[in-house]
């Protein structure tokens, strides 16, 4: 079976990048009601959001988080240099906000509360207006 | 029912390198006979003889026939077109009449966050609907068979992959992500893109220096829109019939306006820049693919 590394040096390139890159204006998080991707009490699933192939956010939720305890604890990654920070957003009976937003690569937590307590909700992540259609991924268990 | 390439794959893949990972969703678990399919799809050139649309509407009727397998009936994918779409308009039109999007929208953003929403309601009804048991058991199922259709047609190249958080995949992509970043070429275009920027009056490092400070201020008279302008819709209005002059009082107005013919000055620099050969987003692509295809080839 194969696993992956990375290659010493390419990967001290390009944290040194990273940083040089530097602004890095990472939005505070509202400190709303959210909720994010849990398939089910204990399990959990990692979102990918792409655009013309390659990665613009990535969203997971936080060790424990699918508890079913109706507050889902996520965070936020934006790896790519593209002029927009990555975002959240959720969907819940008649909610419909951004409830987190990261500007680098290093990851953002952010917190959602379930709205009407049925630990069930819907996540989309984006960058720019282009990489986004309305893809809400369904998320329960947290 | 076409065979799932991951069944003929299984055993083929072994190489590998010693690990490491990189923060993330890593994991020290050896891929499953899926995400190995996944990972040989990776390092396969990009195939470019089916448009994005194609192949999308190949891989629902994957996913479709994969949950029927399990007699299930796949409701997704819950999509709706993006603000691009919905507006009517191409990137480029976008652009020459939106900027990037963010201060410039405000008359419209609510209105498409509300389309968006109705999009997916239909459903979400009908997932909500579902006892929990059966919930559990269509989305564990799609789950599944959006696994197999990255191993049969890749990542979709403008959309929302779904892996667990401990696959071995996600390594793939963050150092795919973070290679190119300090790859030459991505620093050479971008520095000749600043330096075609600086022509033009603007002193950007890079693109987030250019962008996010003013989606950053957007965002800013954007809620208070949203919450001003609840106040009327509760009332009896509706967001369509509100634009900011009929919510914002006349300072905002005057600071959003400024804002606005900004982003439409620096946006309009910027795509200068790209029409000059300085396409980062181009380049980016392209690397960002070799990156992929190297580490899920070694």
């Amino acid at each position: 079976m194969r696993r992956f590394k990375f290659p010493p040096v390419k990967r001290l390139m390009a944290v040194m990048a990273a940083s040089a890159v530097g602004f890095v204006a990472t939005f505070a998080v509202a400190a709303a009601p959210a909720e994010a991707v849990c398939y089910g009490r204990g399990d959990g699933a990692t979102l990918t959001r792409t655009y013309n192939g390659h990665v613009v956010a990535v969203e997971r939720q936080a060790s424990g988080t699918c508890d079913g305890d109706n507050i889902y604890n996520g965070q936020l990654r934006d790896p790519y240099t593209d002029g927009y920070s990555a975002r959240a957003r959720y969907n819940e009976q008649g909610y419909n906000a951004i409830v987190a937003y990261a500007s680098s690569n290093t990851w953002v937590d952010y917190r959602f509360y379930d709205q009407d307590g049925n630990s069930f909700a819907e996540i989309q992540i984006y960058s720019s207006p282009a990489s986004r259609p309305s893809y809400y991924i369904n998320t329960w268990g947290y | 029912m076409r065979t799932h390439r991951s069944l003929a794959l299984v055993g083929a893949a072994a190489v590998l390198v010693a690990g490491g990972c990189s923060g993330g969703a890593s994991t020290d678990r050896e891929p499953t006979v899926v995400e190995e399919s996944i990972i040989d799809r990776m390092a396969e050139p990009s195939d470019d003889s089916a448009s994005v649309e194609e192949t999308e509407a190949a891989r629902n009727e994957f996913v479709s026939a994969c949950m029927a397998e399990e007699d299930l009936e796949y409701l997704g994918p819950p999509e709706a077109p993006s603000m691009i779409e919905w507006l009517g308009l191409t990137e480029e039109q976008f652009g020459a009449e939106y900027g990037f999007g963010h201060a410039t929208t405000i008359d419209v953003f609510m209105v498409y966050e509300a389309f968006a929403a109705g999009e997916f309601e239909e459903y979400q009804t009908a997932l909500e609907a579902l006892p929990a048991a059966d919930r559990e058991k269509y989305v564990t199922r799609e789950r599944e068979c959006l696994q197999q259709s990255y191993a049969e047609f890749g990542f979709p190249r403008n959309g929302t992959v779904v892996l667990p958080n401990d696959s071995p995949i996600h390594e793939y992509t963050m150092h795919a992500s973070e290679a190119t970043a300090g790859d030459s070429r991505i620093t050479e275009v971008t520095e000749a893109w600043s330096a075609c920027m600086l022509e033009q009056g603007y002193d950007f490092a890079d693109r987030d220096e250019m962008g996010l400070p003013l989606q950053q201020e957007a965002e800013a008279f954007k809620s208070a829109y949203a919450s001003q302008g609840q106040a009327l819709v509760d009332a009896g209005s509706t967001w369509e019939a509100l634009g900011a002059a009929d919510v914002l009082d006349a300072e905002q107005l005057a600071e959003l306006e400024d804002l606005q013919q900004r982003e439409l000055a620096v946006a309009a620099a910027h795509r200068q820049c790209i029409d000059a050969g300085h396409d980062i987003e181009s380049v980016y692509s392209e690397v960002y693919d070799e990156h992929l295809a190297d580490a899920a080839g070694s």
